[in-house]
């Protein structure tokens, strides 16, 4: 709007010739080429012309109509302007609205008729009032479509907030149950660990007692060397086992560096020759420089005394040779 | 149309006899053509020569200022065929009231008061019919240039022309 207004008034400043050169050939390569545009131009004519009927033109733009506008046609304008205003003026106020104006079928809006003129028409001649009637009623109807589309947005709002409720609340159960079963889990888990850890520490203990056993059966067994021969006398030291009594068991590491069989059948006997432990398929372990064989035999089974060990050398499975005689005595503390 | 928008070339820039050199621009138009030269707008072209010529005027020619009054005075001793004011009124009555009765209303309103309160005026007839303003005001000249027409057809065919 602003910009027709702009335009109207650049129009009629073109006329009274108050544009500079550049401003009026540019108005007259816009406004002499485009029907609208030079509509626009004979409008500002009428609007010159009734300015200059009426004296509403300054002195200046006066003095600058009277000198462009010589063309008879505009002086016949200027006539019938004349003429129009004089009648305009001789109708009393009231009646120069003749006829109630019906909208016409071009018209965009509908102007309608009866109580909305009579609401908003001109008040010439009519309570002052009833313009500020018609702003309040106006101004009511507003307020109330407002608060008809507030009231639907709280409505809508407020549904959706309650949906919104609904749906925290069934998750904060789910949350709930899921806490619940997690908590149930983490006690399993618990127990389960419990039980792992003393699972643990049974082993511990079992493998302690293991090695204490171990500690114990390895401090109660000793060794010693046996040599081929005779037993020596209780002044002999040589072949003399001496068993204490925390020991559980005496290894005869017999030498048999003089034979060259893969295998020993080792038989202890006692002084009547009677068996008290046979050591079957014994092989020889190098140490020492030598070859020795061991027999384990259990310390409560020998008592003080003389005892032998018969060796006899593997020859082929089944068969055997006699090899060796280890004697010696026990003595026990 | 390209007649009429070369004679306010020259009407609006206040060249007097405008007619005569409505013509001129014509003749130079179709000699450029006639020389050979293809004119692509010729509506653009012949509004070109017409400016062209109100500068050539301007500089020929100084204007004293003379009011329309006195113009008015002055023509009607030179152009003896000038139409008496009231043979003006008759036909101006004739045609107002040949008018529809909204076109009637409608330009009567339209020129209602005057300064601040004719905008007024017409503020509220455009609401009352319901049109943007300049809307409103195209409505208007054109009724306007009807009612005009029709008082020019008046005038050709009155019997009571001064002489």
């Amino acid at each position: 709007m602003s910009q027709q207004l702009d335009q109207h008034e650049m129009a009629i400043r073109y006329l009274l010739g108050d544009l500079s050169e550049e401003d009026q050939t540019q108005l007259e390569e816009q406004f002499f080429l485009d029907e609208r545009k030079f509509e626009e131009l004979e409008i500002a004519e009428d609007e010159l012309i009734d300015r200059y009927v009426r004296g509403e033109l300054s002195i200046k733009d006066r003095k600058s109509f009277e000198q462009r506008m010589l063309s008879r046609r505009i002086v016949e304008r200027v006539d019938v302007a004349r003429i129009l205003a004089k009648k305009i003026a001789s109708l009393p106020q009231t009646q120069a609205i003749v006829e109630p104006v019906q909208p016409l079928p071009a018209v965009t809006a509908d102007a309608s008729g009866g109580w909305w003129r009579n609401l908003f028409g001109p008040t010439r001649g009519m309570s002052s009032l009833r313009p500020l009637f018609a702003a309040s009623l106006m101004l009511l109807i507003m307020t109330s479509v407002a608060l008809v589309f507030i009231w639907i947005k709280w409505r809508d709002d407020t549904s959706r907030l309650v949906q919104q409720q609904g749906q925290q609340e069934e998750l904060g159960r789910q949350i709930a149950e899921q806490r619940a079963k997690y908590g149930e889990l983490e006690g399993s888990l618990e127990k389960l660990r419990q039980e792992r850890e003393e699972q643990e520490k049974r082993e511990a203990r079992y493998l302690e007692q293991i090695e204490e056993l171990q500690r114990q059966t390895q401090s109660l067994a000793l060794s010693f060397i046996l040599f081929p021969g005779s037993v020596r006398g209780p002044s002999d030291s040589k072949n003399k086992v001496v068993i204490q009594g925390s020991v559980s068991i005496i290894n005869l590491d017999l030498d048999v560096g003089a034979g060259d069989y893969s295998r020993y059948d080792a038989y202890v006997q006692d002084s009547e020759t009677n068996t008290i432990s046979k050591h079957p398929g014994l092989k020889p372990v190098p140490r020492r420089g030598g070859k020795y064989i061991r027999c384990a035999v259990a310390a409560k089974r020998l008592r003080p005394g003389v005892y032998n060990v018969h060796v006899e050398g593997v020859t082929t499975p089944g068969h055997t040779q006699n090899f060796e005689d280890y004697q010696f005595q026990v003595v026990s503390r | 149309m390209a007649r009429q928008r070369v004679l306010r070339v020259f009407e609006w820039n206040g060249i007097k006899g405008a007619d005569d050199y409505v013509d001129e621009t014509f003749d130079r138009t179709v000699r450029k053509i006639d020389e050979g030269n293809t004119i692509d707008n010729l509506l653009a072209y012949l509004i070109g020569v017409a400016r062209l010529i109100v500068k050539e005027v301007y500089k020929e020619r100084s204007r004293a200022p003379v009011s329309l009054d006195d113009v008015s005075v002055v023509s009607r001793h030179e152009d003896p065929e000038l139409i008496e004011p009231d043979q003006r009124e008759l036909c101006f009555d004739r045609c107002l009231n040949e008018l529809t009765k909204d076109n009637h209303s409608l330009i009567l309103e339209y020129y209602e008061g005057t300064g601040s309160e004719k905008i007024r005026c017409r503020d509220r007839l455009a609401d009352k019919l319901g049109l943007p303003l300049n809307a409103l005001r195209i409505r208007a000249h054109r009724i306007r240039k009807s009612l005009e027409s029709c008082i020019a057809k008046c005038l050709e065919v009155s019997p009571a022309r001064n002489k």
